[in-house]
């Protein structure tokens, strides 16, 4: 199967500049990136099993995209993440605070989490699309969480204990 | 509220921009293959040997893979595992010191000694990293060429500058242009077509 472009991007163009944005933390940045994303799949001659083997695909191109724009010496900054965090409309001085710790923490623990909380993959899944080991995922989700606790505190409750 | 819910709830405001603009997505990958070629072109010119060998198999990371070995930017880095998605995308994964972690995604097209557009192969790619012009973050010009890397800055001239470095394989030269946008067009070969006197000798760091 393989549904149009323009249904898909309606559908998920959200979904992959969030994913972007956790590994850019720059919106120009994550925007390319999902323009880019939904290119490569409207170019692509792959035949996908399903809608979730789509939705992994294109998240696994994008963060791929996004990972190749942070290394780049080329790469432009035009807003800083606290300018960018300023502009948006957060529903509490909680998650904006939320927001802030966990673009404060390292790409590789970013990507882990937001790929489990924000895209409720299981680690299996995670690995699959990061190409981690699952116990490499299983280090970074704890060491994210861990380091979120850190920053803080009980706003970020101790909930998941052996449920990854 | 579970922390699942909190962490959606602090990312809910992120939205993308509203409109998909296939063509001038389309537009700026090309531009990246086009630089891309330009090396690879230089690549399969046989200038350039890439160290790599054979094919492995493990099962938690998935898939047939390649190992090589490669020169980026200057650093030698061994253990490259190289995994085709099946559209002509490699990624390109090595360990950082924490675990195999994926550092390179590309595809890309050469060509062959009959002027013929080709794929490139997963090493062919990686070699690409190997040789290439780069503006780092403090805006200086970097040459590299395998172990060798070279500040060009002072040596631009009107966005291009021709400069010559001894290396193992004898003298190679490079004709570098700015091709706008952060792009380098870049020639190099062991022969000089023109005159090897409009070539500055340069050092590697």
């Amino acid at each position: 199967m393989k549904p149009s472009t323009e249904i898909l991007f309606e559908k998920y163009r959200d979904h992959i500049f969030a994913a972007a944005f956790s590994v850019c933390r720059n919106a120009a940045d994550a925007d390319d990136v999902v323009q880019d994303t939904f290119l490569q799949y409207h170019m692509t001659a792959k035949d996908f099993n399903d809608e979730q083997h789509i939705r992994a695909w294109l998240l696994r191109v994008a963060i791929n995209h996004a990972k190749d724009v942070i290394r780049s010496p080329r790469r432009r900054r035009l807003v800083p993440l606290e300018e960018y965090a300023d502009t948006l409309c957060f529903e509490t001085p909680e998650s904006e605070e939320l927001f802030e710790q966990v673009m404060a923490l390292p790409e590789k623990y970013r990507v882990v989490l937001h790929l489990f909380y924000y895209e409720d993959y299981p680690v299996r899944e995670i690995a699959g699309i990061l190409r981690l080991t699952e116990s490499n995922v299983k280090v970074r989700l704890s060491r994210g969480r861990k380091l979120l606790r850190e920053s803080i505190g009980r706003y970020w409750e101790d909930d998941e204990q052996g449920k990854i | 509220m579970t922390n699942r819910e909190k962490y959606k709830q602090a990312f809910a405001p992120l939205h993308a921009k509203g409109t998909l603009f296939l063509e001038e997505s389309r537009t700026r990958q090309a531009r990246r293959k086009a630089s891309m070629r330009r090396t690879a072109a230089a690549c399969l010119c046989g200038l350039l040997i890439l160290g790599g060998a054979g094919a492995a198999y493990a099962a938690d990371l998935g898939g047939i893979q390649t190992r090589l070995t490669a020169w980026i930017r200057g650093e030698e880095i061994s253990g490259i595992v190289a995994v085709e998605d099946g559209d002509g995308l490699y990624t390109y994964m090595w360990d950082d010191g924490e675990g195999m972690e994926e550092q390179l995604t590309a595809f890309g097209y050469g060509k062959d000694a009959d002027g013929n557009e080709a794929a490139l192969s997963a090493a062919e790619i990686l070699e690409t990293a190997s040789v290439g012009v780069e503006t780092d973050e403090d805006g200086a010009v970097w040459l590299y060429y395998y172990e060798y890397r070279v500040d060009i800055t002072e040596y631009m001239t009107d966005g291009a500058c021709q400069v010559a470095l001894e290396t193992d394989d004898g003298t190679v030269y490079f004709d570098v242009k700015d091709s706008g946008d952060g792009d380098y067009s870049l020639g190099a070969s062991t022969e000089v077509l023109d005159s090897a006197e409009d070539y500055i000798v340069v050092e590697p760091e």
